[in-house]
């Protein structure tokens, strides 16, 4: 059984197909919001060159945030409809596991922290658990101030990664001395390593069932005496 | 801070033209006033100067209206509908800086918006058609250009 | 190459599913030779957006991720078609808000993808000109369709599919727009043109001479004024009746809506006019562009209220006649919220 892996919770699109050998195609794309544009093409080469037929996909595994919006909307869009139209389940994963997993056989603790703009982060702490990491805190979306109270708080040996990570580096290691990963991106070959496992033992839902991780706390409400007293 | 009085529409008109004269490429440009202020009506006569030939019409249903005079791109938005600020975000308004971008009732998230001109359109007690204007720069970027837009607009 | 499958022949029974999400609208639907609606499904988020006085796109956009595949769904269950019978999928691509319209994009272009069928990308402008088709294909041509809605107030002249020409539009505020800051202002909730339609009912549509802006010049519109002039009354007469003043505010703005259409049914010898957009539901407007109809012996259509809103049946509807013009469209298509309706002549 072939996974397809969709991952566009960051700037990046990231097409990953693997069997239960491993990876068999990988494209990634750095292109700003260009995720609608890209997305399906990608898919379709990687099938193509990776001599795949749609038939073949038995599930399709979709990063569901926390992370950019617009980005997510249009994988997970993407993931439910092919799978709609392919009769196929759908595994979908946190990008905060997605950022983790390759920092998997590190005996450190292990802090994802996605960029979500205006100051603020989404954030997760994980552990080395056999082959996959674990999740120790549910996933958070704070500031950069609370993740450096978290840390100080656990005072464990620690690495952080994500472009939240190396956006806020001098802030975090300011605040805390730990480890910063080079990785920006949460990518689809990691993304279709957890799915493969999770579908081996079916652990995956409908397409209707799959629910974007938006996570954002509640926006300042705008203040709008003016729009009201028109 | 200029302020000024505009007597009629085409006063509205001219007096975005002339400041229109002085916007740059990345410029942010926030237009504030309650509803029938004349916040359109600035965007109009802005946009014309530019060089637009088709209507600016009011944004407020598609959130952001984009003219390309072939010289320069001019952002339209307004973000009259939106509710949070977090909103904002996925209207990437930071991302248009390839135009000159206006912000019809921007005043409400300018925090957001980084170094802008601020325009407050206000009504006139006794006179349906007059407006009060008041135009203040935030930032350096409009601060470098204060002393020659005060003597256009004196 | 996959979900480019321009080989398609396309005629009478070619089966589109068509996607709508520009707005706050989840729509599908099936449509077969681009006039026989197989199924129209809309699930509208209005309660959703009610308590905010207006579409919210971040919260219309969450909307359609949720709501969209099981429309679908039901689009293809109710017209009792298989997968396999889809012939090409379309979505509306503009103009609209940005975060709705990718959904819907992103959604048709997987089904066209895994089905291996043409995707097509609808411009939401020109498919309102097929509503009326859809509901009379015998309609003679060329017809004039005044499309009026929450972002659009245009004239449009029609000579077939695929021909038409922007007569005129909003110089300003759309027609739309105008009666949902009207109510708003008024204190009558959203949406503001069902609240001020019913309120006319118990009011005078004399009692205050509102202005008819460019109401003998040309064929474009302005409604900003209009509601300025509101705006202006009421602060001076606050114990005006709130019914008097949606009623005249009203009749102005179908006055001049009626006035343009049959100047510019005149102007290109139309034989009929058509209404169209969410402001069509508008009961004195309605009333009052069949009056004109009748009076000047011209056909005057006014689809059903499913048809002028936002919906799919249209969409799959201009497809048709788009695949069949211009082939599919390539899957590294995006949304346009700004697009414009391409003359064709």
């Amino acid at each position: 059984m072939i996974v397809l892996g969709i991952e566009t919770a960051t700037p990046r699109v990231s097409v990953a197909l693997a069997d239960h050998e491993g990876v068999v195609a990988l494209i990634e794309v750095d292109a700003g919001r260009r995720h609608a544009e890209t997305l399906v093409p990608a898919i379709e080469f990687a099938c193509r060159h990776a001599d795949v037929t749609l038939p073949e996909i038995g599930v399709v595994a979709v990063d569901v945030g926390p992370g950019l919006f617009t980005g997510m909307r249009v994988g997970i869009a993407t993931a439910k409809s092919l799978a709609q139209a392919l009769e196929i389940p759908v595994v979908p994963l946190s990008s905060l596991e997605v950022l983790a997993h390759p920092l998997r056989h590190d005996e450190r603790t292990i802090v994802s922290v996605v960029d979500a703009r205006k100051g603020e982060i989404f954030y997760g702490f994980f552990r080395a658990a056999g082959d996959r990491v674990q999740a120790l805190t549910e996933p958070r979306c704070g500031s950069v101030d609370e993740l450096v109270s978290d840390l100080v708080g656990r005072q464990q040996a620690t690495v952080c990664v994500g472009d939240g990570a190396l956006r806020y580096r001098e802030q975090i290691v300011d605040g805390y001395r730990c480890d910063i990963a080079d990785a920006a991106f949460p990518s689809a070959s990691a993304l279709v390593a957890i799915a493969d496992k999770e579908a081996r033992v079916e652990k995956w839902v409908a397409a209707d069932d799959v629910a974007a991780l938006y996570l954002r706390k509640p926006d300042a409400e705008i203040n709008w005496s003016t729009r009201e007293s028109a | 801070m200029i302020t000024r009085t505009l007597r009629s529409l085409a006063e509205t008109h001219a007096l975005a033209a002339r400041i229109a004269e002085f916007a740059r490429i990345g410029d942010v440009i926030v237009l504030a006033g309650e509803m029938g202020a004349g916040k359109t009506a600035f965007a109009q006569g802005f946009g014309r100067a530019l060089g637009v030939t088709e209507p600016v019409t009011s944004p407020t249903f598609n959130v952001i209206h984009s003219y390309d005079t072939g010289r320069v791109r001019l952002h339209h938005a307004d973000v009259y509908r939106l509710e949070r600020t977090g909103e904002l975000d996925d209207l990437s308004l930071a991302e248009l800086d390839d135009g000159i971008l206006l912000v019809e009732w921007g005043d409400v998230v300018a925090s957001s918006l980084g170094e802008h001109l601020e325009i407050v359109l206000s009504r006139v007690d006794d006179d349906d058609d007059a407006r009060v204007v008041t135009i203040k720069p935030i930032g350096p970027r409009w601060n470098a250009r204060w002393s020659r837009i005060e003597a256009a607009l004196a | 190459m996959r979900g480019l499958n321009t080989d398609v022949r396309v005629n009478e029974s070619t089966v589109v599913l068509a996607i709508e999400t520009s707005c706050d609208e989840t729509a599908a639907a099936v449509v077969m030779g681009g006039t026989e609606v197989l199924s129209n499904v809309v699930s509208s988020q209005i309660d959703l957006h009610a308590a905010f006085g207006g579409v919210v796109p971040e919260i219309a956009s969450r909307a359609h991720v949720e709501l969209l595949n099981p429309i679908v769904a039901r689009a293809l269950a109710e017209a009792n078609v298989d997968p396999s019978r889809v012939d090409a999928v379309a979505a509306t691509y503009g103009p609209g808000l940005v975060g709705p319209l990718l959904v819907g994009v992103s959604a048709a272009k997987a089904l066209a993808f895994a089905w291996d069928v043409p995707f097509i990308g609808v411009n939401h402008l020109e498919a309102h000109l097929y509503a009326g088709l859809l509901d009379d294909p015998t309609l003679p041509m060329p017809v004039v369709v005044l499309l009026v809605s929450g972002g659009h107030t245009m004239l449009i002249e029609m000579r077939g599919p695929g021909e038409y020409r922007l007569i005129g539009q909003t110089i300003d505020d759309a027609a739309g727009e105008a009666f949902d800051k009207v109510a708003r202002f008024l204190g009558l909730g959203y949406p503001g043109g069902p609240a001020i339609d019913r309120l006319s009912r118990e009011g005078d549509a004399n009692a205050i001479d509102f202005p008819r802006a460019m109401l003998h010049d040309g064929f474009d519109f302005s409604f900003s004024g209009l509601k300025t002039s509101v705006m202006n009354h009421v602060r001076k007469n606050p114990s005006v009746a709130t019914a008097d003043v949606a009623a005249s505010f009203q009749a102005a703005v179908v006055d001049v809506l009626v006035a343009k259409s049959r100047r510019a049914a005149d102007h290109v010898g139309a034989q009929a006019m058509v209404l169209g957009g969410g402001v069509a539901a508008n009961s004195l407007l309605r009333e009052r562009f069949a009056a004109a109809g009748a009076a000047d012996g011209r056909r005057a259509l006014l689809p059903s209220r499913e048809m002028c809103t936002d919906n799919a049946a249209m969409i799959g509807a201009a497809a048709w006649y788009r695949l069949r013009s211009d082939g599919a469209m390539p899957l590294d298509t995006g949304a346009f919220p700004n697009l414009r309706l391409t003359v064709v002549s």
